[in-house]
């Protein structure tokens, strides 16, 4: 590399770095900083508390049962979105004005705000809402959508589908586009069937857009928050608490910043640890595969 | 070499945009710090004071009654302009929102509805001058913090009723409203074998709302200061009173008498539902009779205190609570302070907050206002009663540890998805006092 | 044939989906065009005759709240975060995606981790820092913070990118002598148009929609976005649904205008190149 070339590079690379830094490396430490003390996010003085915080944390079984509830969202969420993202992309890779209404519309639910999506979906799934309803009219019995435990977690689970698959189409649709045809013409030659062509060409080629894909709904599942804080907030009976609504209420309504930044801690330890695990693992399977 | 480059134009870029962004914002900063607070004074006249004022929206407490207030306060006080904001999210209280702002040193003028005691800790509220104005209140010291008043409140706010569909109850036969337990489920068990559902209640704030408002009048009639013996370890959640509480509760939702698919509707669903006659017997705080008296049913609606076991009528609510408090860093005090005064106990506005939320004048001199029937059963209840106390995370001789409010929650759905276990539920609200009582 | 017969078979199973997918926002759309009478009674119909313009009117300008303010602030606000993001993270990305060194790959983690933080845990730290670079209550802060906040996303989309890219024509330029910023600009940018039209949809939505930062960054004495400044408007304890389902139409329109705007480009973008390929 010579000189002209670290000086064109230095340039360019810095000013992003440099406000990411910033704006949220920083607020990260000063998170990390205050879950050593015991700050209760409004007084002005603290004192030190040294690993009480991450110790309290540990035993914490509402925190246990959050993970387990974040990582199941998580897990489901990004499989089944990952799945419907590459089928609907490949069904929607061709033009036509259809097609073009059909990615439009897996792609609204992303457009609104979450406050709109949660007061639209409240008026259709809640005990009195249209779908129950309607399956009271077919003669059915009405279904708590969010008063069941283990159901509001599916719920959430769903919306979280319904609102993120567009969203991953989109990513495979572009990484469809970058997949030369004379690849297809060749296979084709050999008489490769569509499945053979997909599993093939297809599938291998869109690896980068599948690491980008998993990553991203890996790491936005894990900090689930919104549906949550809108629809449930995390009831029935803490059932749909994620990691992320914990240490939200934890901080701001039990008044203990510096233990939910202990919680917030753990959250980032272990986000990462499997994040970077995912990404590594990712990273060697495309270059195997391009 | 490379690190050279890279630390030096690190610094160079932020550097400059430092200066571009900081050069801006101190320009547009409202407060000019070479100024101190010196409203009143004739040199400033070409120059209006503004201040900020959080106010607290609600279905009753709407957009309108704080501007049409505004406007005459700013009429009668030129030279002072007042900033209406409101926090953004639907919390129950702006304490969330305060705490940000107090953050990033952008805390308002006026706030209101805060959570007093917490941001008294913080040092951000102003002590309050007991002066002839003051004085107006009944009862002015029950809000008093360690012999400091902080707010400006004169309002009396009752929580634990009743309220019940008069037609049902006569379907059903019940000829007088219950005062007992007992009787409270004798009346349950007829309303139920006549197909009406007796209770509502609802899935989020409002489950832990009603368990309170259910339980805590048999444990606080004895005990007005159940919260400071609770810090101080003297009583517990799981002493037998509590228990017994607990265990009447637990054994009205065995026996079905709530509506179903409560965990799956919300607040404002469940008050829809009482009034289309859906269900007997609704509790719910005062306010709900301001929803009532604007609806159109078919029923009469009337209301009772929620029962004791022994039938003694002990009301909880809000004794001079909420209401408008002060900003200690304000640059402008006084006229911050003439505005608080003004929304609480000026004659307009004090009717104005009383009617919109159905509160009842704790003035020693009350305002009356325009009440609906139903508002003056509840006035005449609270003639008979004592002076308040809170309930959940209200005052009952202290604060208690905060976001207690999500413990109830937590304990009041587990009941309702059919946990019996009364001991273990009652011991989760220790537990959760003890670990956050920091 | 085949293809034929295979596009044919999935609009069979594609039609009845989407019209599914779309109840919520007829749900939405319908009921913002309706008394408040006809929401109660019959919140799913739609009956022409009595669809009425009156909360539109109503809630666009009150004396608490004006939409074109409102939109003004956030047109400004996610315009300039987006294309400073555009800017600054193609070109970070470029340097991901062509060097290798000790340096940036921590800097790549450190990347990651902000993808895993939630937004409202970092809240009270960065309201400190903000205030400390004097940065609070203004609209520099709010974009600012955006740009921090919505930097690893964007690189990750552009590094996907660029990966894909053969490395063989910034060599070939090189050899012609050009500088690796001409490279960039002239050559791989053009390229990167899918890519970067995503990310321009992807920003513009969120930041669009972005509720919490705004309120506390903006602060109470300037001004508010569309999405802040329409719950405010409207309270949340509000029930007056008729004005709530027009304010998020209003809210929404601006961002559905945009994206309808770009999918053209956007799919001009991916044909080209699957043209090239």
């Amino acid at each position: 590399m010579n000189k002209n070339d670290r000086w064109a590079y230095t340039l360019m690379f810095s000013p992003g770095i440099l406000i990411y830094f910033c704006f949220l490396l920083v607020p990260i430490f000063l998170l990390v900083y205050y879950s050593f003390y015991n700050w209760d996010g409004i007084s002005p003085s603290y004192s030190f508390a040294g690993l009480s915080n991450y110790v309290e944390a540990f035993h914490d079984k509402a925190f246990g049962r959050a993970l387990f509830v974040t990582m199941f969202i998580t897990v489901v969420a990004t499989l089944v979105v990952n799945i419907l993202g590459i089928a609907f992309a490949v069904l929607l890779n061709k033009k036509g004005r259809m097609t073009n209404f059909y990615r439009s519309v897996f792609f609204f639910p992303l457009l609104l705000s979450t406050v709109s999506v949660g007061f639209i979906w409240k008026s259709i799934l809640s005990y009195n809402g249209l779908l129950n309803n309607l399956i009271e009219q077919l003669g059915g019995e009405r279904i708590e959508f969010f008063g069941d435990p283990n159901l509001a977690v599916l719920t959430i689970t769903f919306l979280a589908i319904w609102q993120s698959t567009g969203f991953v189409i989109v990513i495979y649709l572009a990484g469809l586009q970058s997949i030369p045809l004379s690849l297809y013409e060749a296979v084709r030659i050999d008489g490769a069937n569509r499945w053979q062509q997909f599993k093939h060409i297809t599938f291998p080629m869109l690896a980068p857009a599948f690491t980008m894909s998993i990553i991203f709904m890996f790491t936005g599942s894990m900090r689930e928050y919104d549906r949550v804080a809108v629809l449930t907030y995390g009831g029935p009976a803490g059932a749909t608490e994620t990691i992320a609504y914990q240490v939200v209420k934890v901080g701001f309504n039990a008044n203990r910043l510096s233990y939910s930044a202990s919680l917030a801690v753990y959250m980032l330890i272990i986000v990462s640890i499997l994040a970077v695990s995912l990404t590594v693992y990712l990273r060697r399977r495309e270059e195997k595969l391009l | 070499m490379r690190k050279w480059f890279t630390m030096c134009m690190t610094l160079l870029i932020l550097s400059s945009l430092l200066a571009a962004c900081g050069g801006n914002s101190s320009g547009t900063k409202t407060n000019d710090p070479a100024k101190p607070a010196d409203n009143g004074t004739k040199t400033t006249d070409t120059k209006d004071v503004e201040i900020v004022f959080q106010s607290w929206i609600t279905p009753n407490l709407t957009v309108a009654y704080y501007d049409s207030l505004i406007n005459r306060f700013e009429s009668e006080n030129p030279g002072i302009k007042v900033k209406r904001i409101q926090p953004p999210a639907n919390e129950g209280n702006p304490d969330s929102y305060l705490k940000s702002l107090l953050a990033s040193g952008d805390f308002p003028d006026v706030v209101q509805n805060a959570t007093i005691q917490m941001f008294v800790d913080a040092d951000a509220l102003l002590e309050i001058p007991i002066d002839d104005d003051i004085k107006k209140i009944n009862n002015y010291e029950a809000e008093m913090i360690n012999g400091k008043l902080y707010n400006i409140s004169a309002i009396r706010q009752p929580q634990s009723l009743i309220f019940y569909n008069k037609k049902l109850f006569a379907e059903a036969g019940i000829e007088s409203t219950p005062k007992t337990w007992a009787e409270l489920e004798a009346a349950a068990e007829k309303l139920k074998a006549k197909g009406i559902t007796p209770l509502l209640t609802a899935g989020d704030w409002t489950a832990g709302f009603t368990f309170s408002v259910m339980t805590s009048p048999d444990i606080y009639k004895d005990n007005k200061n159940w919260y400071a013996d609770r810090f101080d370890n003297k009583v517990k959640f799981t002493d037998p009173n509590w228990i017994e509480s607990a265990t009447y509760y637990t054994n009205l939702v065995k026996n079905g008498y709530f509506n179903k698919g409560v965990l799956s509707i919300d607040y404002t669903a469940v008050e829809q539902e009482f009034l289309k006659g859906n269900g007997a017997m609704y509790p719910m705080g005062s306010w709900f009779s301001a929803a009532e008296a604007n609806s159109k049913k078919d029923f009469e609606v009337g209301v009772f205190a929620t029962p004791t076991k022994d039938g003694t009528q002990y009301l909880l609510g809000g004794e001079n609570s909420g209401g408008y408090a002060v900003a200690k860093m304000s640059n402008h005090p006084e006229a911050a302070l003439k505005f608080a005064k003004f929304m609480m106990l000026d004659p307009e506005a004090h009717k104005g907050i009383l009617q919109a939320d159905a509160l009842f004048s704790n003035l020693k001199e009350p305002l009356k206002w325009d009440m609906s029937p139903l508002q003056t059963e509840i006035y005449e209840l609270l003639l008979k009663n004592p002076p308040m106390v809170g309930h959940m995370n209200n005052k009952v001789g202290r604060v208690p540890v905060s976001g207690i409010q999500d413990q109830y929650n937590k304990v009041a759905q587990n009941i309702l998805l059919g946990d019996t276990d009364v001991a273990k539920n009652m011991q989760s609200l220790d537990e959760y006092w003890d670990k956050n009582n920091k | 044939m085949r293809n034929e017969r295979g596009s044919n078979i999935r609009h069979i199973f594609l039609i009845p989906l989407s019209l599914l997918l779309l109840i919520p926002f007829y749900i939405a759309v319908i009921n913002a065009f309706k008394t408040r009478e006809d929401i109660l009674a019959n919140p799913f119909s739609m009956s022409i005759g009595n669809l009425t313009l009156d909360n539109f009117l109503r809630s666009a300008v009150t004396p608490s709240f004006n939409i074109f303010k409102a939109y003004w602030t956030s047109i400004l606000i996610t315009s300039v975060s987006v294309v400073l993001l555009i800017l600054l993270c193609s070109m970070m990305s470029f340097v991901f995606a062509r060097v290798q060194n000790r340096f940036l790959s921590i800097c790549y983690l450190l990347l990651l981790s902000g993808l895993m933080i939630p937004p409202q845990v970092i809240l009270i730290p960065l309201v400190k820092v903000l205030a400390k670079l004097g940065l609070m209550f203004t609209p520099q802060g709010l974009i600012l913070y955006n740009i921090g906040f919505y930097v690893p996303f964007t690189v990750f989309i552009f590094v996907g990118f660029i990966r894909t890219l053969s490395r063989e024509l910034d060599e070939s330029a090189k050899i012609d002598g050009a500088s690796q910023l001409t490279i960039f600009w002239r050559i791989l940018f053009p390229l990167l148009r899918p890519a970067t039209a995503s990310a321009v949809i992807f920003l513009s939505l969120w930041i669009w929609n972005d509720f919490v930062n705004p309120v506390i960054i903006l602060g109470s004495t300037k001004s508010y976005t569309v999405t802040t400044g329409i719950f405010q408007a409207v309270g949340q304890y509000s029930t007056n649904w008729e004005d709530v389902f027009a304010l998020v139409v209003l809210a929404s329109a601006p961002i559905f205008v945009l994206y309808l705007f770009m999918q053209k480009q956007f799919i001009a973008g991916l044909t080209e190149g699957s043209l090239k390929g």
